[in-house]
């Protein structure tokens, strides 16, 4: 109950808990147990029995964003509570995860220049840098 | 071919494509008779979907949370690890076919090939999307989708979760969550209470089937997750993003009474109306398919030793037909134990003696599934109330309303509408949107699904970089 509360405040607050991240992992690495309520803003992540490696960031046109190492660019967005990954060509509709496993080609992004990769298959990796694609805008300027 | 002499070509005895429980079974029992095995997936590790494994950086995992399929998936994974015959080729996606007994394989954005003697395709299945308005939106995902999520990433689809659907497979996907700590806000299940819990035949021989059915209610309600009978998602709306969801009562004809609308703020839906099968890769190579009429899905067709219509191609698991994991392993042995012998690595008689455990199994565990299939078949209802407003074909944005009107036009052909509207020509290549079109179009022009057929892949049957194919052609 208090630490529903802690987290949801903290998460009104939109607070990145650097610090408090850091000591976690470090700690959670030493005795392999779940030692802090709060994990850097990601409620969305399930804390409880499970251990991550070290926490590495990306960007998202431009702003940055945690994963962990082994997460798919998907994964991680939704974990930061980014849903919409691109713009439709034609309706300019938002689009983001629909089938989870590479089938239906909606949640595609582009990754370090190369497009339409499909962010529920690819891996996060440090320093990625990723970029939505709203092809509407791409389909005009390319007129 | 001279341009394609640089391509890496690996060669092996049986090429087994898609590393899930029926893939991996194959690979085991052919691999046990002798014969020389890769194992190409798409996914970065061996278990496909239903033995997805979490990814390996985790220091430590909530095995709690991550079901039964997990503790099942133990003992074949490491088997097949260990096997010295057996070669796993993860992220390596079977994009064509072209010469006999040759697949075109891509990985790490370099196309090769592979060769062998006997393929068995056990490539598997996705789940059937019925579209209802606002189902575009980020934050609706199907059941699958949030399962893969959890087990592999240990990440919970949203906050306020909605599930609609119908069949058993919402069950344990509601359960990892609820484990998890996800808020699921009701479960709505198609059908009613009756059709739900409709008995089948010789229940004594599937107890553990009941006993995993009465450990997923007994979570649930013991949570106090409402569970609704008759009941689906009608419309999801939000800014960008769901934000609240219209639930409605089934009617009789089975459409969504929307005189009886509720609202529900959620931010994610899940859905689940049943599975399909993914038969790219078999009409590929050539195989024959059929609808079946009682699952409501296309089907390959393959004898009762796991053989398809060609010669050299075995299929295995859900491309012969939505049966559960149970039947995708007997399925898998046999077609292993089938290759090996065609291959010569085992008589007439070790093969009858071997595969008769698996062949049993297989049968014992049919039956059941065949009760699901008839069970929890989708209702044309479901299909008849998409409005005419709703995106069917989500790639290339097509409506509801414009394939109907085709439909009528072109007496229902599937080529019509892709040619007018170009439903089917996205990036998905028709796999999300063809069941729901053929649906619609057969509706619409009074024919059988089996009559308006279906799209003919060509190669390649998922988008590949064209760096991929030239990068290992020899420069001019």
């Amino acid at each position: 109950m208090i630490r529903a509360r802690l987290r949801s405040a903290l998460g009104k607050a939109g607070v990145w808990t650097v610090g408090l991240k850091s000591v976690y992992s470090y700690t959670g690495k030493l005795f392999g147990t779940w030692v802090l309520p709060v994990s850097d803003q990601s409620f969305l992540r399930v804390d409880a029995g499970v251990v991550r490696e070290a926490p590495f960031k990306f960007t998202l046109d431009g702003t940055e964003f945690t994963a962990y190492p082994g997460e798919t660019i998907a994964a991680a967005l939704l974990a930061a509570g980014i849903r919409q990954l691109r713009r439709t060509e034609k309706q300019e509709q938002p689009r983001g995860i629909f089938c989870g496993m590479g089938v239906c080609f909606d949640c595609l992004v582009t990754v370090d220049g190369r497009m339409h990769l499909r962010a529920c298959m690819t891996i996060a990796l440090p320093g990625m840098k990723v970029t939505t694609q709203n092809e509407a805008e791409w389909r005009r300027s390319r007129r | 071919m001279a341009p394609l002499a640089s391509m890496i070509v690996t060669e092996c005895d049986i090429a087994i494509v898609g590393a899930g429980p029926a893939g991996l079974s194959a690979a085991l029992s052919a691999a046990d008779a002798g014969a020389d095995i890769v194992v190409v997936d798409e996914y970065g590790a061996p278990g496909g979907q239903y033995f997805r494994q979490p990814h390996a950086k985790f220091l430590r995992i909530n095995e709690g949370v991550l079901g039964t399929s997990y503790q099942a998936s133990k003992r074949i994974l490491a088997a097949v690890r260990g096997h010295e015959r057996i070669r796993i080729r993860p992220n390596t996606l079977v994009w064509g076919a072209f010469d006999q007994g040759m697949l075109e394989i891509e990985s790490n954005n370099v196309c090769e090939r592979l060769a062998s003697h006997r393929t068995i395709v056990a490539t598997g299945a996705y789940e059937q999307p019925v579209p209802f308005r606002g189902w575009t939106l980020p934050g609706v995902t199907t059941a699958g989708a949030a399962q893969t999520l959890l087990k592999a990433q240990f990440v919970m689809p949203g906050r306020q979760i909605l599930m609609s659907g119908t069949g058993p497979f919402q069950l344990p996907v509601a359960t990892q969550l609820v484990k998890a700590g996800a808020k699921v806000v009701e479960i709505l299940e198609y059908l009613g209470p009756a059709a739900f819990f409709r008995s089948f035949p010789q229940p004594w021989r599937h107890l553990d089937k009941l006993f995993e059915a009465y450990g997923y209610f007994a979570c649930l309600l013991s949570r106090g997750i409402p569970l609704r009978y008759g009941q689906m998602v009608v419309e999801a709306r939000g800014d960008g993003a769901v934000e609240e969801a219209d639930v409605a009562p089934v009617g009789i004809d089975g459409r969504p009474r929307l005189d009886r609308i509720r609202t529900l703020a959620v931010d994610s839906i899940l859905t689940n109306f049943g599975f399909v099968p993914s038969l790219q890769l078999p009409r590929l190579l050539g195989c024959e398919t059929r609808w079946d009429e009682v699952g409501g899905c296309w089907v390959a067709d393959c004898d009762e030793h796991q053989r398809s219509s060609r010669a050299d191609v075995l299929l295995a698991g859900e491309v012969t037909g939505m049966a559960g994991h149970r039947v995708a392993m007997a399925e898998g042995a046999i077609a292993g134990l089938r290759a090996a012998a065609d291959l010569g690595y085992l008589t007439p008689a070790a093969f009858d003696a071997r595969s008769r455990e698996p062949r049993r199994r297989r049968a014992r565990h049919q039956s059941f599934a065949d009760h699901l299939k008839r069970t929890f078949a989708p209702h044309p209802g479901i299909y008849q109330s998409i409005l005419d407003d709703t995106v069917v074909c989500r790639c290339e944005e097509v409506t509801a309303g414009q394939v109907r009107g085709l439909a009528r036009e072109w007496n229902g052909s599937l080529r019509a509408i892709k040619q007018c509207t170009r439903a089917g020509m996205g990036q998905c290549q028709g796999r999300i949107c063809e069941p729901t079109i053929a649906r619609l179009a057969a509706a619409a022009s009074n024919r059988t699904i089996s009559e308006i057929g279906s799209d003919t892949p060509r190669p390649h049957i998922k988008p590949l970089a064209i760096g991929a194919l030239t990068e290992p052609l020899p420069q001019r």
